[in-house]
C-alpha cells in the first residue's frame, strides 16, 4: 500500500511539472500579457519602464526558469494585475468563503438528492418518481446564474427576506452570518439535488433489475432490507466516482454564484486572473486545481476498494 | 383608537426589524443614516495617489485623501473649493502659484506639509516610476524634461517655501491649471511610509496607508467590498456625517437593481443602457433621479496613418462622406439604448472656460454640413469625388472598408448598415478576440475604421483638443490626424489667457478638426443618470475626477 502511495506521489509531481510547463508556454504563446492593455496608450519610454519594473521584459525562457525555480520553493510570485496578492494570500483570504459556500451547497444538495433518488427508484413510475424527474430536469436546465438572479430579486429584492449581497467575515467566516449564505447555497445546491437524484435513481434501477436482488426478494427479505443491504451499496459506485470530484471543485469556487452575490471567493478571482493574463496567479491556480484533482482521483480509488473489495489498486 | 393601532403596528414593525436585523448580522437600524452604501463596477487597481488610472480609484481616494482643492458640482458643472489649501495667490504674469496650507494632520497624527505636495509631484514625474498620469504635471516648469529624462528633479518648479507654503512655477500661462491641480495625482504623499514598503507594494497595500482625507480604509476585499470609516483626524471632521461607507464591487445590473429596490444602496451613477432598468424604479417613491452631461465622447476613428487597409482614408472628402453618413441619434438608440446623447461636436456639453459654457459658445459644429449633405445621393457624390481625387474607380459597390472591432463592441454592425444603405459601399467587420489582438491589429494599421472614446481629465476644452496635436502622443491611437495648422493654432494658446480669445481659438481648432479635415467623427456623448435614495443630501457628482463626492453628504 505504501508503495502505491509513493508511486502515486511521484506521478503527481511529474504531472504537476508538465501541467505547469504547458500552462506557462501556452500563456507565453498567446499575444499580449498582463500589461498590454493598461500600458497601451502610455509613451514608449514609460511603457518600457513599466515592463522593466515587473520583470515582464525578460525573454520567455529566462522567465520560465525563474518561475519554475520559485515554484519549487512554493513561491508562485506576486500578481501583476493586483500587486501585493500572492497565491498564499489568495488561499488565505479567498479560499475560505468559496470552501464554505461549496460545502454548504453539497451538504444541502447531495443528501436531499440521494434521498429523492432512492424514493424515485423505489416508487418507479409512480407520482413520486414523476415529480422527482420533472423537478430535477427543471433544476438541471436552469443555470445557477439565472437561478441565483431569480432568488436574489425575489427573496432579497421584492420580499426583502435575505441580504441581497455579501458574505460573513471575521469571526462569522466559517460559522455564523447564516442569512447571507442561504440564497447562494440554494442557487448552487439545487443543482446538486437534481443531478444526484438522477444519478442514484438510474444506477439503482440497474441494480434493482439484477439477479441477486431477485434472489434476495425470493428469499423473502422485506423490501427496505433489500434496498438498504443489497441495492444501495452496489448502486453507490457511480456516486463514489462523482462525489469527491464534486467536493473538490465546489470548494474551489463558483464564478457565477460568487459574482451575483458578491462573495469574495476564489472562483471569480481566478477567472479575472485569466482575463488579465496574470501569469503568477494563473500558474498557481492551475497547479492547485491539478493537484486537487489528482489527489481526489486517488481518494476515489481508495473509496472504490472500501465499497467493493474486488477492486484492486495494484496487481499483487 | 387610531393612536392605539398606530402603536401596535409600530411595535410589530419594530419587532420585525429586530428580527430581520438579527437575521442579517449585527447591523443596528439606528446607525442606518450614518452609513452610506455604494457600489463600484470593479475594484480599484491601486490606492497609490500617483499611480491612479480610472474613476474607481478617484472615487475611493477622493474620500480617503485630500488635495489642495476639492471639486464640487453646481447644476452639472464643476467648481473648485479650497481644501488642504487655505488660500492661494497667482503672480501677475500668471505663472507663479503660491498656496498657503491649513493646519492639517494625517491619520497617524503627523502634520501635512508643503514638502509632501512637492514630494508627490516629483514622485509622479520620476521616470523610474513610470506613472501613467505624469503628463498631468507637464504645465509645471521643468516637469516634462525630468519625466522624459532630459532634466533633473531639482529643476522642477515645485518648491516648499516653508512648512505651510507651496510654490509652483509654470512654463506658460495656464488658466485652467487649478482645475488640473484638483486631480488625485497631485494629492500629498508620505515618502517616509512609501520608502518603508517600496513603491510596488504601496500600490495596493492599504493596511500600511495613512490618510489625510475624511475617511480611512477599514477593510478591502477584492470582488467583495471596501469599508471606510470616518477619520477623526481630518481637519473638517465635524462636518463629515457618515461614520461608515460600504462600497461593494458588482457589475451585475440585476443585482444593483435589487439593491436599489430594497433600499440597500444609496446611490448609483450610470451612463449606459442599464439606466433603463433603474429608471423603472423611480416609480418607487424612495428613489430620485437626476441627469447631467458627462465628460466623455465616443467617436469613429479614421485611419490616416496609412489610409487604412483600403488606402482611402487619407482623403478628406471620403472621411467627410463617412462622418456625415452616420445618423447619430440612431447610433445612440442602437448602441447606447437611447441613454446617451447624439453629438455634433467633439468637446462635451459639460465643459466650461472660466464661467462660459464652451458648447453654448461653439454650437453644434457638424450640423450645417449634415444639413447640406442630407440625401444619400449627395453623400455618394462626396465619396466619389474623393475616389476621383485619388484616381480610383468610382464604382461604390466595389469599395470595401474594414472596421476593427473589439470583442464587446456592437458598433460595427450598426455602421455596416449605415454605410451600406447610404453610401452603397461594403463594410467588413473584423472582430479582435481580446484586447491584446485588438492593440496588435491597430498598431499594425489593419483597419480603416474603429471606435474609441475619450474621457476628459479636467474641465477645459484642452483636455479634448490636445489629443489631436501631432506631437501629443495620443493622436496615433486615434487614427493619426496630423495637421501643421492645427498644431500651430494649438501652440498659440500658450500665450493667451483671455477667456474670449481662448474660446475663439478652441472653436477654430474644433472646426478645423471636425468640419474641414474631418479628422474624426464624434458620434455620442455621455449623459450621466444619477439615482439616489431620496434621503441623501449634498451628494456631489463632479464631471471630472471622481464620479461622486460624499464627504459632506448626509441622510435625513
Amino acid at each position: 500500500m505504501l508503495k502505491v502511495i509513493l508511486r502515486r506521489l511521484i506521478a503527481l509531481l511529474i504531472s504537476l511539472f508538465l501541467i505547469a510547463s504547458a500552462t506557462f508556454f501556452l500563456l507565453a504563446a498567446v499575444p499580449g500579457d498582463a500589461l498590454s492593455a493598461q500600458t497601451d496608450k502610455l509613451p514608449a519610454a514609460t511603457r518600457k519602464q513599466v515592463y522593466q519594473n515587473t520583470g515582464l521584459d525578460q525573454p520567455v525562457l529566462k522567465r520560465y526558469g525563474i518561475t519554475m525555480t520559485n515554484m519549487l520553493h512554493g513561491d508562485f510570485g506576486t500578481s501583476i494585475a493586483d500587486p501585493g496578492m500572492t497565491m498564499k494570500t489568495v488561499i488565505e483570504e479567498k479560499l475560505p468563503p468559496s470552501a464554505r459556500l461549496g460545502l454548504q451547497q453539497i451538504l444541502f444538495g447531495v443528501p436531499l438528492g440521494l434521498l429523492l433518488g432512492v424514493l424515485a427508484a423505489v416508487y418507479k413510475n409512480r407520482w413520486v418518481d414523476r415529480g422527482v424527474t420533472v423537478v430535477s430536469l427543471l433544476l438541471m436546465s436552469v443555470p445557477s446564474l439565472i437561478l441565483g438572479l431569480l432568488l436574489q430579486s425575489y427573496f432579497g429584492g421584492k420580499l426583502g427576506l435575505f441580504p441581497i449581497i455579501g458574505w460573513p467575515e471575521g469571526s462569522d467566516l466559517w460559522f455564523g452570518g447564516w442569512a447571507y449564505t442561504i440564497l447562494p447555497t440554494l442557487a448552487g445546491g439545487l443543482g446538486y439535488i437534481a443531478s444526484y437524484a438522477r444519478l442514484l435513481k438510474n444506477s439503482m434501477l440497474d441494480v434493482l433489475s439484477s439477479d441477486y436482488v431477485l434472489t434476495a426478494r425470493t428469499k423473502g427479505l422485506p423490501g427496505w432490507r433489500v434496498v438498504s443491504e443489497h441495492v444501495i451499496r452496489n448502486a453507490a459506485i457511480p456516486i463514489i466516482t462523482s462525489l469527491p470530484v464534486t467536493v473538490a471543485f465546489s470548494i474551489t469556487g463558483s464564478v457565477f454564484v460568487e459574482s451575483i452575490f458578491v462573495i469574495p471567493g476564489v472562483g471569480q478571482y481566478f477567472v479575472q486572473a485569466l482575463t488579465n493574463r496574470d501569469v503568477p496567479i494563473i500558474m498557481g491556480e492551475t497547479v492547485l486545481l491539478a493537484a486537487l484533482y489528482i489527489v481526489t482521483l486517488f481518494i476515489t480509488d481508495l473509496l472504490y476498494m472500501a465499497v467493493d473489495p474486488r477492486i484492486k489498486l495494484y496487481q499483487s | 383608537m387610531k393612536k392605539h393601532l398606530l402603536v401596535t403596528t409600530g411595535l410589530t414593525a419594530l419587532a420585525l426589524t429586530t428580527l430581520l436585523a438579527g437575521c442579517g448580522g449585527k447591523k443596528a437600524s439606528a446607525t442606518a443614516n450614518q452609513t452610506l452604501n455604494l457600489v463600484q463596477v470593479s475594484d480599484p487597481t491601486t490606492v497609490d495617489v500617483n499611480d491612479v488610472r480610472n474613476a474607481n480609484e478617484f472615487n475611493i481616494l477622493n474620500a480617503t485623501q485630500e488635495g489642495l482643492f476639492r471639486v464640487t458640482s453646481k447644476n452639472g458643472h464643476d467648481d473648485l473649493k479650497l481644501a488642504q489649501a487655505k488660500s492661494y495667490k497667482v503672480s501677475d504674469d500668471g505663472k507663479v502659484y503660491t498656496f498657503k496650507l491649513r493646519n492639517s494632520k494625517w491619520s497617524d497624527g503627523k502634520d501635512v506639509t508643503a514638502q509632501q505636495f512637492v514630494d508627490s509631484i516629483l514622485r509622479e514625474l520620476n521616470p523610474k516610476n513610470a506613472f501613467a498620469y505624469a503628463s498631468m504635471a507637464y504645465d509645471i516648469k521643468g516637469a516634462e524634461a525630468y519625466n522624459t529624462k532630459k532634466g533633473s528633479a531639482d529643476a522642477v518648479g515645485a518648491k516648499a517655501l516653508d512648512k505651510h507654503t507651496l510654490q509652483l512655477t509654470l512654463t506658460n500661462k495656464t488658466p485652467y491649471f487649478l482645475k488640473k491641480l484638483a486631480s488625485v495625482v497631485f494629492y500629498p504623499v508620505r515618502l517616509d511610509k512609501i520608502n518603508k514598503v517600496g513603491t510596488k507594494k504601496w500600490k495596493t497595500d492599504w493596511k500600511d496607508q495613512v490618510y489625510n482625507g475624511a475617511y480611512t480604509m477599514k477593510s478591502w476585499k477584492t470582488n467583495g467590498k471596501i469599508v471606510l470609516t470616518k477619520n477623526p483626524k481630518f481637519w473638517n471632521a465635524k462636518k463629515v456625517n457618515f461614520k461608515t461607507v460600504n462600497v461593494t464591487t458588482t457589475e451585475k445590473d440585476a443585482t444593483i437593481t435589487s439593491l436599489l429596490q430594497s433600499g440597500q444602496l444609496d446611490a448609483v451613477l450610470t451612463s449606459g443602457a442599464n439606466a433603463a432598468d433603474f429608471n423603472k424604479l423611480t416609480a418607487n417613491k424612495k428613489i430620485t433621479k437626476r441627469t447631467q452631461a458627462g465628460g466623455s465622447t465616443s467617436f469613429v476613428v479614421f485611419n490616416q496613418h496609412t489610409g487604412g487597409t483600403s488606402k482611402l482614408l487619407k482623403n478628406a472628402k471620403i472621411r467627410q462622406a463617412l462622418s456625415l453618413a452616420i445618423n447619430r441619434s440612431a447610433y445612440n438608440k442602437a448602441i447606447n439604448g437611447g441613454q446617451g446623447e447624439a453629438v455634433y461636436s467633439f468637446v462635451p456639453d459639460s465643459i466650461d472656460v472660466n464661467t462660459t459654457n464652451y458648447h453654448d459658445y461653439a454650437g453644434n459644429l457638424l450640423t450645417p454640413a449634415l444639413k447640406k449633405f442630407n440625401t444619400n445621393a449627395k453623400l455618394q457624390q462626396l465619396f466619389q469625388t474623393g475616389l476621383k481625387q485619388l484616381g480610383r474607380d468610382t464604382n461604390l459597390s466595389k469599395v470595401t472598408l474594414t472596421y476593427l472591432s473589439s470583442s464587446n463592441d456592437d458598433t460595427g454592425t450598426f455602421l455596416k448598415q449605415q454605410f451600406e444603405s447610404k453610401l452603397g459601399i461594403k463594410l467588413k467587420v473584423k472582430t479582435a478576440p481580446d484586447d491584446a489582438s485588438f492593440i496588435a491589429d491597430r498598431n499594425d494599421n489593419q483597419y480603416d475604421l474603429l471606435s474609441n472614446g475619450w474621457t476628459g481629465d479636467y474641465d477645459d476644452p484642452s483636455t479634448f483638443l490636445n489629443l489631436w496635436v501631432s506631437t501629443g502622443g495620443f493622436q496615433k491611437f486615434f487614427g493619426g490626424y496630423d495637421s501643421p495648422d492645427y498644431d500651430k493654432l494649438y501652440a498659440s494658446l500658450a500665450t493667451v489667457s483671455n477667456t474670449k480669445q481662448r474660446l475663439k481659438i478652441y472653436r477654430q481648432l474644433e472646426q478645423r478638426l471636425l468640419t474641414e479635415d474631418y479628422g474624426v467623427a464624434p458620434v455620442t456623448g455621455e449623459k450621466t443618470q444619477i439615482f439616489t435614495n431620496k434621503q441623501l443630501k449634498n451628494f456631489q457628482t463632479p464631471v471630472f475626477g471622481p464620479n461622486y463626492d460624499y464627504v459632506y453628504a448626509s441622510k435625513d
